[in-house]
């Protein structure tokens, strides 16, 4: 070693023992004690600074055994000689192997044709609960996707060793990075390329799905020059995603090289996540160079331009530097500014601008659009868009209306265009309300959310006259919100007015969404009449539709389903559940939330009406596909479970139920928290369970959570009547006879006000005061 | 086995170059074997803790090691499990280099797979480099990340407390990821 070398790590040594002592001291003083420390040393200082700053070794944060299994996966036995079967289809050979599975070429023979695909599988031991969660949204993602640019999902399923599979279309073709290499690729047929990814990315993102790993590699082109994206392996589902660790966890999967900013920061990512990648993508297929960040120097202009020449020969030959200089460069850096706000809006308005730029038309890209302007808004008002979302997502989940597929479907240009108009108007109608002046809260303090729905409705009726769509849509989402808060009443009287103004709209879909929403209003509120009357409406708006969706339909008859059993209506209930199950299985995925929905519900009714076995058998198909598919703690999963219980219970099968009951109940309590009347339900059952079991200290817990129940929910509907019966069961069994009358009378009186004389509940009771009565008087 | 493991640590912590060879030899072919076991058996996820207690508890099965030999032990433990790591990096990485363009990357990007290679090299030499500034905090870095040793285990080898321990891995690291960036640029 020379002098040189042995002082240099003299001098490291140093540097890492002042750094070691550092650490111990609190950060806000720990700069002004290490230039003490150093003291004339200013680079001892500087070196000890500089190793504070350093961050990364993100490798650190894996298992070293995690890593080494990956690794050593790559050499792992190929456990699908050619010839296995797997489902319907034959391995014809290996095609690929990532560090997660294996993509084999495999074969499908029909009726007469043979069909080619690339089927993928997770590798054994890489099939962790993270992985096979990851896959499922893959194949889910897929299953909502056609277009011709986006590599087509065949088919999908779980081989016997219990492994998932999917079955891809087999794209003959070349990887983009093969095809740009070669010289004869013109500018004209990039940009065509580019652009086709466009249109493929648009789709997905009207399907509300983000791709977020779009680069060279996932891109094939076929032998015609028409390109396809694959692998949606991380992509995501944008509404649906509330894990706030998904974002984190995509991160870790993400190209570094082809990352966006955000998704290297491990912010939330979006659909301007994707634009940056199809921005960066443009820019290596113009210049050949990858796209570098920190290149700030140059101005934007004229960066494109740089790029081609730092390229030299290793660029498109048939692409020159000064073709590239001005709005190319322009629209590029646009395309992947830093700020995601900053951004292209849309992919489209991307693809547009680009067109304009071949086209030598003016190019629309602003240094400052409103767009950005807008988006900023949102960012700095992200807790309220926050509440929107967490309101609309509990409607959804707990009154069982999933997401309205028909906004997303509608494909339509005239309508898109309609509703796109519309959206504008409800983001800038949503600003006003943040700017309205409101002196009490002068001091900049935010509203409170209840406050600001308020404020928001009495608004809609002033502000927006003459506008019945934009009117009509802003109610639903206030009403959203308030029901999300488990304000129906309030849900229900903004629903009317939506349903008073989309009634001549023209845009038959959303009155029948607004009149489905105000349908389970109704129920919710036990408002049969006026819910059946909701729905008869919504389904002759759904029949004027010009493109009637099957998913519409089935939303429809769910909730009719469940009015017509809480009416006591059994049989017309089961065939209106039976036709939603129908329908929901009509659109993509085998089971969508809309079909989980029907099931849960025909599963109750099945047990209200009598019939066990079925009922059994309907609950044990979803509880089942929920354990498969859903973690332990998903809303819709823990609902299916505790329903599950409940009929069991009721169905004299009150172990099961208890052990079902008590498992499940830790999440419940996460899930909804303490006061809510779910948990109170869940209470309800449990103690009854043990009741039945013979606990003698469990009527009292039934009392105790019938007056949780009562509490949460002081109307006085279905499930009010049915914790009064509970209350009056368990006063019964602990021999309290003359309150489990007064108990029954009272839920007796609910029954026959909510859904009249005739319905069974009323008979239950009825027979129950007579047998009291009877008691009684053998007493006396 | 020839030898029993105790005999083999003696002579090995004596200065025998030989049985400390064989020694690491061993517990490099245990590793490959356990790790290849594991994920055969499909299912059981991988732990370096598990990885390395079931190589422990088969070699040192006979009889009881002291603490020294624990120790030493453990030591050669974690840098048999580097040496497994950087053997098939080494490889993986040779694999990309000369491995066919499958444009199927359908699922190429196991966390960061395509630099999962890279990175292990980057960090053997960030860690090669850390042994010449501070050999107790290169230690507690290859017994804590490649041995899966807790802090407090490694406390307890060491002979100091937790908190000491903790300070090296953290200061380490910064060493470490200022290290692996300029190699990255380089």
């Amino acid at each position: 070693m020379t002098d040189d070398a042995v002082v240099a790590r003299e001098r490291r040594r140093r540097a890492f023992e002042l750094l070691r002592a550092a650490l111990d001291v609190e950060l806000a003083s720990r700069q002004a004690w290490i230039a003490q420390q150093a003291g004339d040393d200013r680079d001892l200082a500087e070196a000890v600074n500089a190793l504070l700053d350093a961050t990364g070794a993100d490798v650190l944060d894996q298992g070293a055994a995690e890593i080494a299994a990956r690794l050593v996966g790559d050499d792992a036995v190929d456990d699908m000689p050619e010839g296995s079967r797997i489902g319907a289809w034959t391995i014809v050979g290996a095609i690929g192997s990532g560090g997660m599975g294996t993509v084999y070429r495999a074969r499908r023979d029909g009726d007469g044709y043979v069909q080619v695909g690339a089927l993928k599988r997770i590798k054994r031991g890489m099939d962790s609960d993270a992985m096979l969660a990851r896959f499922r949204r893959e194949r889910q993602i897929l299953s909502r996707l056609a277009h011709p640019a986006i590599a087509r999902l065949l088919d999908g399923g779980v081989a016997e060793d219990g492994r998932p599979y999917l079955v891809m279309e087999y794209i003959e073709g070349e990887s983009l990075s093969t095809w740009s290499t070669r010289g004869d690729r013109d500018l004209d047929a990039r940009i065509d390329l580019v652009l086709a990814l466009c249109a493929a990315v648009a789709h997905a993102h009207h399907q509300l799905v983000v791709h977020r790993d779009i680069k060279p590699a996932n891109v094939v082109v076929t032998a015609d020059g028409t390109p396809r994206l694959l692998d949606f392996g991380i992509a995501r589902v944008l509404e649906s995603d509330t894990d706030a660790d998904a974002t984190a966890t995509a991160a870790r999967f993400v190209s570094r090289a082809y990352a966006a900013p955000e998704q290297l920061q491990g912010l939330a990512v979006t659909t301007a996540t994707d634009i940056f990648q199809l921005g960066a993508l443009l820019h290596e297929l113009l210049t050949g160079l990858r796209l570098a960040s920190g290149d700030a120097t140059t101005r934007p202009s004229q960066r494109l331009a740089a790029a081609r020449e730092r390229a030299g020969a290793l660029g498109p030959a048939t692409i020159f530097a000064k073709t590239l200089a001005g709005d190319a460069g322009i629209v590029v850096a646009r395309a992947t500014d830093a700020d995601p706000a900053r951004r292209y809006a849309t992919v489209e308005a991307f693809a547009d601008d680009l067109r304009r730029w071949r086209d030598g038309r003016p190019i629309l890209a602003r240094p400052d659009s409103t767009g950005y302007r807008l988006r900023r808004f949102v960012g700095r008002h992200r807790w309220f868009v926050g509440f929107a979302a967490c309101a609309i997502v509990a409607v959804l989940a707990g009154g069982g209306v999933a997401l309205w597929q028909a906004r997303v479907a509608a494909s339509q240009e005239r309508v898109a265009l309609e509703r796109a108009a519309t959206a504008e108007r409800v983001k800038g109608f949503m600003i006003g309300l943040f700017q309205a002046p409101d002196p009490a809260r002068a001091r900049g303090a935010m509203p409170r959310a209840d406050e600001l729905l308020d404020r928001g409705a009495a608004q809609i009726a002033h502000g927006l006259a003459g506008e019945p769509r934009v009117q009509a849509e802003l109610y639903e989402t206030m009403a959203l919100s308030y029901m999300g808060l488990g304000r129906f009443d309030k849900g229900a009287e903004l629903l009317e007015r939506a349903s008073a103004m989309v009634g001549d709209a023209g845009d038959p879909a959303l009155a029948a969404r607004v009149e489905t929403r105000l349908g389970s209003a109704h129920a919710e509120l036990g408002h049969y009449e006026q819910a059946l009357a909701a729905l008869d409406r919504a389904t002759r708006q759904r029949e004027r539709s010009p493109t009637p969706e099957p998913a519409d339909e089935a939303r429809i008859e769910a909730v009719r389903g469940w009015v017509l059993r809480d009416l006591g209506r059994y049989a017309e209930s089961e065939t209106a559940l039976r036709r939603s199950l129908e329908r929901a299985r009509a659109a993509p995925g085998e089971m969508n939330p809309a079909a989980l929905r029907a099931l849960n519900n025909l599963a109750y009714t099945l047990q209200l009406a009598g019939r066990k076995q079925e009922s059994i058998a309907a609950y044990e198909r979803l509880v089942d596909w929920f354990a498969a598919h859903e973690p332990a703690d998903s809303q819709p999963r823990l609902w299916a479970e505790y329903t599950f219980a409940k009929s069991l219970r009721d169905l004299g099968e009150p172990a099961r139920a208890r052990d079902i009951l008590q498992r499940i109940r830790p999440a419940v309590l996460r899930v909804v928290g303490e006061s809510h009347a779910d948990l109170a339900g869940l209470d309800i059952a449990l103690a009854q369970s043990l009741m039945d079991l013979g606990d003698v200290a469990a009527p009292a817990r039934v009392v105790d959570a019938v007056a949780r129940s009562h509490a949460a929910v002081p109307q006085e509907n279905m499930l009010w009547a049915n914790a009064e019966f509970a209350l009056a069961e368990a006063e019964q069994r602990a021999g309290n006879t003359d309150a489990a009358t007064t108990n029954y009378e009272a839920a007796r009186a609910a029954y026959v006000a909510l859904a009249g004389e005739a319905h069974p509940a009323v008979h239950e009771c009825t027979r129950r005061l007579t047998q009291l009565a009877q008691s009684r008087e053998a007493v006396d | 086995m020839d030898e029993s493991l105790t005999e083999l640590l003696d002579a090995a912590g004596k200065g025998d170059d030989a049985a400390q060879g064989r020694l690491f030899a061993l517990l490099y072919d245990e590793l490959h074997r356990c790790a290849h076991r594991q994920l055969g058996g499909g299912g059981e996820t991988l732990s370096t803790t598990a990885l390395v207690h079931e190589t422990y508890m088969k070699l040192a099965a006979a009889d009881r090691l002291r603490l020294e030999s624990r120790r030493h032990f453990m030591a050669l433990a974690a840098r048999a499990m580097r040496q497994v790591l950087v053997d098939r990096a080494r490889r993986a990485s040779a694999d990309k280099r000369g491995g066919s363009a499958a444009f199927i990357t359908l699922d190429d990007r196991v966390p960061d797979a395509p630099s999962t290679a890279g990175d292990v090299l980057a960090l053997d030499r960030a860690l090669t480099e850390l042994e010449g500034i501070d050999a107790r905090a290169a230690r507690v870095v290859q017994l804590h990340f490649f041995g899966g040793l807790t802090f407090g285990a490694i406390a307890e080898l060491e002979g100091l407390n937790e908190r000491t321990i903790k300070r090296d891995w953290q200061a380490a690291r910064h060493l470490l990821a200022a290290t692996m960036g300029a190699d990255g640029a380089a």
